[in-house]
Order: C-alpha cells, then structure tokens, then sequence
C-alpha cells in the first residue's frame, strides 16, 4: 500500500454522528440579517424623502429668495430614486452549486460588480447630496446676502465640503480596500487555473 | 418546494454529510473562530442552494459542490458573527472500530494531513479533499469544471506534494 492511499485509509476513516443545529435559530438568523439591511435602506429613503419634502416647503414659502432650495429638493429627490431601484433591483444569486471554476467566475464578476458601485457612491449620492447642501446654501448667500456675512458663507461651504469629501475618502479607501483585496485574491485564483498552474 | 420539505430534505441532507463538510472546514480554516465561521457559512449556502438541488444530482457530489464553492470564494469576517454564533456547534470526527492506540496513531495522521492540505493553494486543496474522500478522476472533473485529463495531471502533482509535506513534518 503507498503512502497516499495509507492516507485516503485515514482520511476515510473519519466520521461523526448527527448535526446537533438548531434550524430554527439559524433560519431566524438569515430573517434578522435581511430585514435588518432592507429596514437600514428603507430608513435612509424615508429620512432623505421628508428631507426633500421640507425643502420643498421652506423653497415653497417664498419662492423669490428661497428658490435655490429647490436644486436641493431635485438633487435629494434623485439619490432617493437612486435607492429605491437600487432596493427594488432583484440581485442575480450566485450559483451555489455550479462548478468550482464556474462559481469562481461568477464570484469575480460579483466582485468587480461591487467595486463599480461602490466608486459610483461618488456621482450617484455624495455629489447630489453635496450640491444639494452646497447650491442652495451659495445662491441664498447671493439672493439675500443680509442673512449672513461672507465669513460664515464660506465656514458652511468648507462644512459641507469637508464632510463630504471625508465620507467619500472613508467608503473609497477604507470600504473598498477590503473588496479590492478580496477580488485581487480571486483574480490569482482564477489566473493560476487558466496557466494550469495552481491545479 | 414547501417550507416543510425544504427542511425536512435540509436536515436530511446535513445528517448524512456533516462529516464532509467538516473535513472541507478543516482543510480551509486556519483556526477554530475561522472553522466555526465558515461552518456556519457553508451550513447557511446549503439551506439556500437546496430550491436548486435536483434529485439526479449526486448528494455527495451536490454538498462538496456547495461546501467546496463556499469555502474557495469565502471572506474571513473582521467581526463574527454574535446572534447565530450558537446555532450551531462542530462535532468532533472520530475514527470507529479501533483499538485506543489505533485510534491514536490514525489521529496523529489525519491532524498531519490536515495541516499539509492547508498549506497547498486553496484550489489544490479542493482537489485533494474530493480525491481522498474516494471521488474518481471523472466525478473530481464535475465537481471543480476542468477536463477529466487535467485533474489527473494536477493531481498527480498534488499527491507528490502532499506526501513532501506530510515527510517533511514527521522529520
């Protein structure tokens, strides 16, 4: 007998009796999970709606000095819409069973998937929700510049500038850092197969 | 599929294989909070792959399928997870029908073995698991999607290396 199949022996020789798994707890697991990230964007949706909402009121109000609100309405109202058919957006489920190669592939196109959404978070919710905060805020300052001096036109901008720059500096560096690495992985994994080296 | 059936073919299907996905966890997590982790995953991948699982389908050939897939493309996570983290417990994988000091010599392989699968490349380590497990060229081929001829070339190549390594940690 070789040494290798001295091993498939011991290998083989391995068992164990029953799974003790509590299904209940782990199906309510997946439910916590799920609902957990539906309620979390449809919180986020809500909050921006009566945001957008309330701007519109205030812009409504006296709409010849407060009209720049309205940028601020349409750009909020656009990252909601952004959202909801994000939400609404039924994500293609990997193919668990498939073949090992196979799910590869399919867990790079993921990956790559997720990266491009992720470097999009800039032009589809930062920069609305910025200029949503920055117009409105400049334009009131040159409709009725009595409401305050220059000084403070300039502390809000650098505000909002700075807050902004910084979340999207946090999800682009930090966030994706993960997922690049994560892809980088993958890509090796699939390399080394295709030079039918690694396998 | 009933929610029903769905479970009823989901324990059935655990009950018979835990010890494979086991031996995956063992082959692919370095430490026990990793081997709990991707335990717990490859459990959850199997419950949510079963509305695919067709009858014709192997069942041992579906769940290394499964498990292997999950554990090749899976992400070690920074925090573990905290409410489910007692759902499910690892039993031990015990060898059956030998004497004490059997049992002890064939433990003493099998911890070896693992440590030497894990340190192969995570594809090569899929290919091992299923070949020492009894899978034949043919069903290797299926489960991982290359040519019959190509699994045999990397095995071969394989099985070379695992034996080095397994020498290599008895001197």
């Amino acid at each position: 007998m070789s040494s290798i199949d001295k091993l498939k022996e011991a290998w083989q020789s391995q068992s164990c009796g029953s799974l003790e798994l509590d299904l209940g707890r782990m199906l309510s697991e997946i439910e916590f999970q799920r609902k957990k990230s539906l309620y979390s964007d449809l919180f986020v949706i809500f909050t921006l709606t009566c945001a957008a909402l309330f701007f519109a009121v205030i812009a409504t109000q006296d709409i010849l000095v407060a009209w720049p609100w309205y940028i601020a309405t349409v750009s909020v109202l656009f990252v909601v819409v952004i959202m909801s058919r994000r939400l609404l957006a039924t994500q293609a489920s990997r193919g668990r069973d498939a073949s090992l190669v196979q799910h590869l592939d399919e867990a790079v196109a993921e990956a790559h998937a997720e990266i491009r959404r992720q470097l999009g978070v800039f032009w589809w919710y930062i920069l609305p929700l910025a200029l949503a905060c920055m117009v409105p805020t400049f334009l009131m300052y040159i409709t009725d510049p009595l409401r305050g001096g220059l000084m403070v036109l300039i502390g809000f901008e650098l505000f909002f500038a700075t807050t902004f720059l910084f979340v999207y500096l946090m999800i682009r560096f930090v966030g994706c850092r993960d997922r690049e690495a994560y892809l980088k992985k993958l890509l090796e994994m699939r390399k080394r197969i295709e030079e039918n080296d690694e396998l | 599929m009933s929610i029903q059936e769905h479970e009823r073919q989901f324990r059935q299907l655990l009950d018979q294989h835990t010890g494979l996905i086991i031996k995956v966890v063992r082959s692919f997590a370095e430490n026990k909070d990793d081997a709990e982790d991707l335990f717990q995953e490859i459990v959850l991948q199997v419950w949510l792959a079963l509305p695919s699982y067709r009858e014709e389908a192997k069942p041992t050939t579906w769940m290394y399928r499964v498990a292997l897939n999950t554990a090749l493309v899976w992400k070690r996570k920074e925090k573990r997870r905290v409410r489910g983290e007692e759902a499910i417990a690892i039993p031990e994988l015990i060898s059956d029908g030998m004497t004490a000091e059997e049992k002890r010599q064939n433990n003493q392989i099998i911890e070896r073995l693992y440590k030497a699968i894990r340190e192969l490349p995570t594809t090569k380590r899929a290919l091992i698991v299923l070949y020492l497990d009894g899978f034949t060229y043919r069903e290797i081929s299926e489960v991982v999607g290359l040519s019959e001829s190509n699994v045999g070339v990397s095995l071969n190549r394989i099985k070379k290396q695992l034996e080095k390594l397994m020498n290599e940690d008895m001197s």
